[in-house]
């Protein structure tokens, strides 16, 4: 059954182009993806034309010839940028379905307005091209790391810390606030809050022993992470403040990388109770950790799709790393389907692409990949080894 | 090369064909903001804004910790205040030719190593008053980053947990975990791997006292 599946998964993404009528592609993934909508782009030229495809191509669109669009994307006349769109299925009169235009700010943030405006209008999911990422990042792939904020192709990259000690694992609450885990104070490992207004900082955890990976619930309200306080590194919930701290875990041989559900009541975390690392779920309200059997060697670092249909996570086979994807519901749940070679995902806000870390020549770069087809583009704007990509949802 | 051309002049011809009989639509302009309000927008910066401030406030965090029954193991007992080890000198040379070694992914201790952590106890508790002890745990570059900095605070507690049954006072071992962040050999092979897989004893020293002149 799933060695059936792996088969039509390892074709999928290359059936669409025998499609007779691409302009109804219909959807052939067995993760039940959408296939890409295929437009013409046409007008545009020299930093719009090639971020508007850049943002498209991660949004759910591939590019055509006018004549094998579903949709012609067109530059109008208009200040600033803007597209017209015509549908050629619709009658004559009622053709053009789309004109705007942005106008402020500059070229690059015009255009990722607009490629927006043109997801939201044509896939009815949310656009990624005004989001921003946090992530780590080392001079050389070892010692001290930073926070770094970056636009989400890695353009405007901005240091959020200036520590010289490890930072580690950022994790965004909202869009103003992130967490993440500091050897800033006496060398010890705590969780720390800090508000990109105003660059407040506040200790979350004073617990004794290692206080790190915080990740922050959807809904803002609480923050998972690992504390090793009781004896192992176990898994516990606080407020945002720090305050009513709740262990979840006792385990001996501990937990890492915990990740929540998108409606905030449960979270997923590595254990390694049964011996060797898998995926476990719980709810963060406290209860039993109940395992999430995935077919994949050594899962760790999972994340889970903001409309809660899939998990992303890293499988570990040697050396090396795998991204993987699983269904968390219908008959598929747990059936791991191998994606690329590259660690540290996390999901995009419309729950289509992924960003995860490629090491090239033993420098990690941050990597944007659209599921379905498996598309890759390397962000290579920061500088240095980047890797734990979090995005602001 | 002819036939492409055709083909590109006539989809290029259908196009304008199709966009001139369309009823046009009004274009709808959206004005943007023109500077990046840093919660909010993604504006282009002129200049990189420094959001880093040295001050940490604490945030109200208690120890008053809701805990699963049978959350914690009598023999570990929880760990030691760490701020008391806040600017205090370190020998990290006394405990080098102890450094334990693991298995890969692994955090228990080798018999052939234990002896060390054994060595260790014995010298530390031979010292007296005053002294404390840090144990390091690291990883080899293989495994994720967040499940190394656990794999590493376990390997620091398994030692630990070897120094209390060995006579020494729990409240004066401490750990931290620095996962695969810091490699004591470069390196990409089993021959670096096996050296960073480690666990490392850091004695600290007594705090300084500070003596003061009267001026009178």
């Amino acid at each position: 059954m799933k060695k059936s599946l792996f088969l039509v998964c390892s074709l999928f993404g290359f059936g669409l182009l025998a499609a007779e009528d691409v302009r109804v592609p219909v959807s052939v993934d067995p993760l039940g993806f959408p296939p890409p909508i295929p437009v013409s782009v046409a007008g545009f030229s020299g930093e719009a034309d090639s971020v508007l495809r850049f943002d498209l191509s991660f949004m759910g669109f591939e590019f055509v010839a006018p004549d094998k669009a579903r949709y012609n994307i067109q530059k109008n006349s208009a200040a600033g940028v803007g597209a017209s769109v015509i549908d050629p299925l619709q009658p004559a009169s009622a053709r053009m379905i789309y004109n705007k235009s942005f106008t402020g700010g500059g070229t690059r943030q015009q255009t990722h307005a607009l490629a927006d405006d043109l997801a939201k209008t044509l896939t009815q999911k949310p656009g990624i091209a005004q989001t921003r990422i946090a992530c780590k990042v080392q001079a050389t792939g070892i010692g001290a790391g930073e926070i770094v904020i970056a636009d989400y192709d890695g353009f405007n990259p901005t240091p959020v810390t200036k520590d010289n000690v490890i930072c580690a694992a950022p994790s965004w609450s909202g869009r103003n606030m992130l967490f993440y885990m500091s050897h800033k104070i006496a060398g010890k490992p705590d969780v720390l809050s800090h508000n990109l207004g105003t660059g407040a900082r506040k200790r979350v955890t004073t617990t004794t022993g290692d206080n790190f990976t915080p990740a922050v619930s959807p809904d803002g309200r609480r923050v998972a992470m690992i504390l090793s306080k009781s004896g192992s590194p176990n898994l516990y919930v606080c407020d945002p403040d720090g305050g009513n701290l709740k262990q979840l875990t006792t385990t001996h041989d501990g937990e890492s990388c915990p990740a929540w559900s998108p409606d905030s009541r449960t979270i997923c975390v590595v254990s390694r109770q049964s011996g060797k690392p898998a995926l476990y779920t719980i709810p963060a309200g406290g209860g039993a950790l109940t395992r999430l059997s995935v077919n994949a060697p050594s899962p760790t670092e999972p994340d889970w799709s903001p409309d809660g249909k899939y998990l992303v996570f890293t499988s570990q086979s040697g050396a090396g790393f795998q991204i993987c994807v699983t269904p968390m519901e219908g008959p598929l749940r747990g059936t791991a389907m191998v994606l690329v070679a590259g660690e540290d995902p996390v999901w995009a806000p419309n729950s289509r692409a992924v960003m995860f870390v490629r090491t090239v020549n033993y420098r990690r770069v941050l990597t944007l990949l659209d599921v379905p087809s498996k598309q890759t583009k390397e962000i290579a704007r920061i500088t240095g080894s980047a890797s734990q990509p979090s995005w602001a949802r | 090369m002819k036939t492409s051309t055709l083909l590109t002049l006539a989809a290029a011809s259908l196009f304008a064909i199709t966009m001139t009989g369309c009823k046009q639509t009004p274009i709808r302009t959206t004005v943007l903001p023109n500077h990046s309000d840093a919660g909010t927008s993604l504006a282009s910066k002129s200049a990189t804004p420094d959001l880093s401030t040295p001050p940490i406030a604490t945030a109200g965090a208690t120890d008053g910790t809701t805990s699963v029954a049978g959350g914690t193991d009598l023999l570990k007992g929880g760990l030691p205040d760490d701020s008391t080890l806040d600017g205090r000198d370190t020998d990290r040379s006394l405990f080098a030719n102890e450094t334990v070694y693991f298995e890969y992914d692994h955090s228990n201790v080798r018999g052939s190593e234990g002896s060390k952590a054994d060595q260790v106890a014995g010298a530390f508790r031979a010292k007296g008053a005053g002294f404390d002890l840090l144990i390091e745990g690291h990883c080899d570059e293989r495994g994720t980053e967040e499940y190394n900095r656990s794999l590493g605070e376990r390997r620091a507690l398994a030692l630990r947990e070897l120094l209390v049954k060995s006579g020494v006072d729990a409240s004066h071992v401490f750990t931290r975990s620095f996962g695969k962040d810091q490699p004591a050999i470069p390196g990409h092979d089993e021959a670096a791997w096996s050296k960073n897989r480690r666990g490392e004893f850091i004695l600290v020293l007594p705090r300084k006292l500070i003596t003061t002149q009267n001026t009178k």
